[in-house]
């Protein structure tokens, strides 16, 4: 059994409205199947544009007093650089310890510079470099506490690595009695400049 | 016509029970809807409520897309107005990594060696009366004190022991050195006197 042109029109003249609502309804099918796409995908780029603006947003919030304290650290940065020991100024490091040979009225008996090893002036883990020295001194041990303080809360950022403290044996200018002095045997390590 | 909505022939349902008296020339195709309410109704009604149901989802979902992409819009315009401020915010803060890292190397550097005159302070502050300390030796697994003890050798040793358990339990000591340890205590023969040799071990260094 064929249904012919002429009993459909027949079908949608009877029955208009149904016939036309139908149409609709399909036209309207087909309209939400074919723009589901396009919403789902406006919906993932909202969701993204409104992270990229909240993340901005909060950058921006975080940062009110960034400049201000990247001011106030770039400062004390400085401050911490104009402590450190150059390696190379070998003149000025010893004159470091010869004024506090005067300040503390102790006697240097041993100062040297040891050498910065390639591993560290190579390393990525530390920025400033340790410079090793060794030093000796006598004194009474007065003397040897102030050398001691003025060393570890000096203008260069100083760890003693090791360190032994015995009486002397004899005294570092002749004719001077020994009694009472001490000697203090330092490893030093200096913060230095790269 | 929907095939549930017509009308059924009775004469054709009943035929196969009771035999009929005379022949039917009744033709249902073309007899009239008599029904109190038309078929029709309600064929259009379900059809006018879902097309209505889908006119309105339709516009419902393109209301919510209109509104997205104005929610899109005004995203777009926050983005484009603090990416600047975010960019250089961002700049500034890689740079402030950079700097805080210099005060923290220099902090590290200073907290890996123990401070040491305020170690000798607190060992002078700490000392016993009878016990006098003549030499100090530092190095990386501890600390080794040598020293005299004053007194009759019986009672001396009992001082020196009481000096390690008082080390021991020092507060400051302990928060440096893992453990005090006696390494050696002999008799002086030249003066009587009794000689003690102390190790405190550094915390995490190794056996000496």
């Amino acid at each position: 059994m064929t249904i012919t042109k002429e009993q459909i029109v027949a079908s949608i003249k009877k029955c208009p409205i149904g016939f036309g609502c139908g149409a609709l309804s399909l036209a309207l099918v087909v309209a939400i199947y074919f723009r589901a796409g396009p919403i789902s995908e406006a919906g993932d780029e909202m969701e993204k544009k409104s992270a990229e603006a909240q993340r901005l947003a909060l950058n921006l919030k975080n940062a009110v007093q960034l400049t201000e304290q990247f001011n106030t650290l770039s400062t004390a940065t400085r401050q911490i650089e104009s402590r450190l020991m150059r390696p190379g100024d070998l003149a000025k490091n010893q004159q470091y310890f010869y004024r506090l040979e005067t300040e503390t009225n102790t006697k240097l008996i041993d100062c040297r510079q040891g050498s910065i090893s390639e591993k560290e002036k190579n390393s990525r883990k530390t920025l400033y470099p340790a410079v090793p020295y060794i030093v000796a001194v006598q004194g009474d041990y007065a003397q040897i506490m102030t050398f001691l303080r003025h060393i570890e809360s000096g203008m260069h950022y100083c760890r003693i690595t090791s360190a032994s403290i015995t009486p002397s044996t004899r005294a570092s200018t002749p004719g001077e009695s020994s009694e009472g002095l001490l000697t203090l045997n330092l490893n030093l390590e200096f913060l230095g400049q790269p | 016509m929907l095939p549930f909505l017509k009308k059924k022939p009775e004469a054709a349902s009943t035929a196969s029970q009771t035999l009929a008296w005379h022949p039917s020339f009744r033709n249902y195709e073309r007899l009239p809807d008599v029904k109190a309410v038309r078929t029709v109704f309600f064929v259009n009604s379900v059809a006018i409520v879902i097309a209505l149901a889908l006119l309105v989802w339709f516009a419902l979902r393109e209301y919510r897309a209109m509104n997205l992409r104005s929610e899109i819009t005004n995203c777009q315009r926050q983005i484009d107005r603090d990416r600047h401020g975010s960019d250089q915010a961002i700049a500034t803060y890689k740079k402030f990594q950079t700097e805080e890292k210099k005060p923290a190397e220099v902090e590290t550097f200073r907290k890996a060696c123990p401070v040491f005159s305020d170690l000798l302070i607190h060992i002078g502050d700490t000392l016993p009366k009878n016990i006098a300390l003549t030499s100090l030796d530092m190095r990386e697994t501890g600390l080794t004190m040598r020293g005299v003890v004053r007194g009759a050798p019986e009672l001396a040793s009992g001082e020196a022991s009481a000096y390690v358990e008082q080390l021991g339990a020092d507060k400051t000591i302990k928060a440096l050195f893992d453990e005090v340890s006696l390494t050696n205590i002999s008799r002086n023969p030249q003066n009587g006197r009794l000689n003690l040799e102390l190790f405190l071990k550094f915390k995490g260094a190794k056996k000496k």
